[in-house]
């Protein structure tokens, strides 16, 4: 591989990495710089764009013990054995409770002397949030070179009454509207959202980013996962407008916001 | 969706276990694994094109 650039067939198989955030920095400069200049690649990066949402939909727990059962099949892992972990009915039980508890934010522990006996969930899942987090910087680089995803893009700069986004945005049955704000440096975003039938109805407004950059706004759900909910470039009209945006996440998983914007510092909001 | 992930082949669900579920980075996955960087590279993209069909064939994935 060259140190300065990269060609296509270099780039395709760096872009299961890419997408999932285990690239290493100075790799994804140059797969991103391929990708400035390279339809097909841009292409093929699109379509894997939906995977890393869809992969949040299993928990780490289940996930990593499917590879685990694998390893060593049931009957033959000492640890487990000796922690009296019968079977994965038991493992699967315990991973949903423990996303019910992250979830419903009691603070209740998972009885970690069982699930501790064959993972360490708490550091895996601290990797993966730290890498997520990792992920979100440059983040905003993959949906411009990947274009729109799917239906992602709701909103491309398309302006609506900022007073009552929640007027402006009500169609249909939901719940109530709530508001979240967070700010990085001089920059500001407010994040109003709502359950709705298929998921969380956002609408985004920013302030302190210059006209014609791309933004994209993140929810973050159970476990640190992230879902693009939609994307926008900014126009003239600045803290006048909200960008509508929706998410498959349903309301109570929420646990905040992240908005990225191009060539700046993501956007952190506490929902 | 765990369904689509339970078919993949043994090598490629690791991958996907390593880098997105355990959040390891493209190094420390080819250290456990016990494979070169370059391959977990190439597996793990080959693991999401696998992954997309599984998904695809389940209706799952457009």
């Amino acid at each position: 591989m060259s140190q300065q650039t990269m060609d296509c067939s270099e780039a395709r198989l760096s872009l299961g990495v890419y997408v999932l955030g285990a690239i290493d920095p100075a790799e994804r400069a140059l797969v991103d710089s391929h990708l400035a200049t390279c339809r097909d690649c841009r292409d093929e990066l699109a379509g894997l764009a939906g995977l890393p949402a869809l992969l949040a939909r299993v928990g780490a727990e289940e996930a990593i013990a499917l590879s685990a059962e694998e390893a060593a099949p049931p009957g033959l892992l000492p640890d487990a054995a000796k922690a009296g972990l019968p079977d994965t009915g038991l493992l699967d039980a315990l991973a949903a409770r423990s996303e019910r508890t992250a979830a419903s934010g009691t603070g209740e522990e998972p009885p970690r002397e069982l699930l501790g006996a064959v993972l360490d969930l708490t550091a895996a899942r601290r990797r993966r949030r730290n890498w997520r987090n990792i992920t979100l910087t440059a983040a905003a680089a993959v949906v411009i070179a990947g274009g729109a995803f799917g239906g992602a893009r709701l909103a491309s700069g398309t302006a609506q009454p900022a007073p009552s986004a929640g007027q402006a945005f009500d169609y249909g049955p939901g719940g109530s509207w709530q508001t979240a704000v967070g700010s990085t440096q001089g920059m500001e975003a407010t994040v109003m959202y709502r359950q709705v039938g298929w998921g969380t109805q956002l609408a985004a407004k920013v302030v302190g980013i210059p006209v014609d950059t791309n933004c994209q706004l993140w929810v973050v759900g159970p476990g640190g996962s992230r879902e693009l909910a939609g994307s926008w470039t900014t126009d003239s009209n600045e803290g006048l407008v909200y960008y509508s945006a929706g998410a498959s996440t349903p309301e109570p998983d929420v646990h905040g916001f992240v908005v990225t914007v191009s060539g700046h510092q993501p956007i952190t909001v506490h929902s | 969706m765990a369904e689509a992930l339970a078919s993949l082949r043994p090598d490629h669900r690791k991958v996907i276990v390593e880098t997105y579920y355990r959040g390891c980075s493209v190094a420390e996955a080819a250290a456990t694994l016990g494979i070169p960087a370059g391959t977990v590279k190439s597996r793990t993209f080959y693991a999401l094109k696998a992954l997309k069909l599984a998904l695809q064939e389940r209706g799952l994935a457009p």
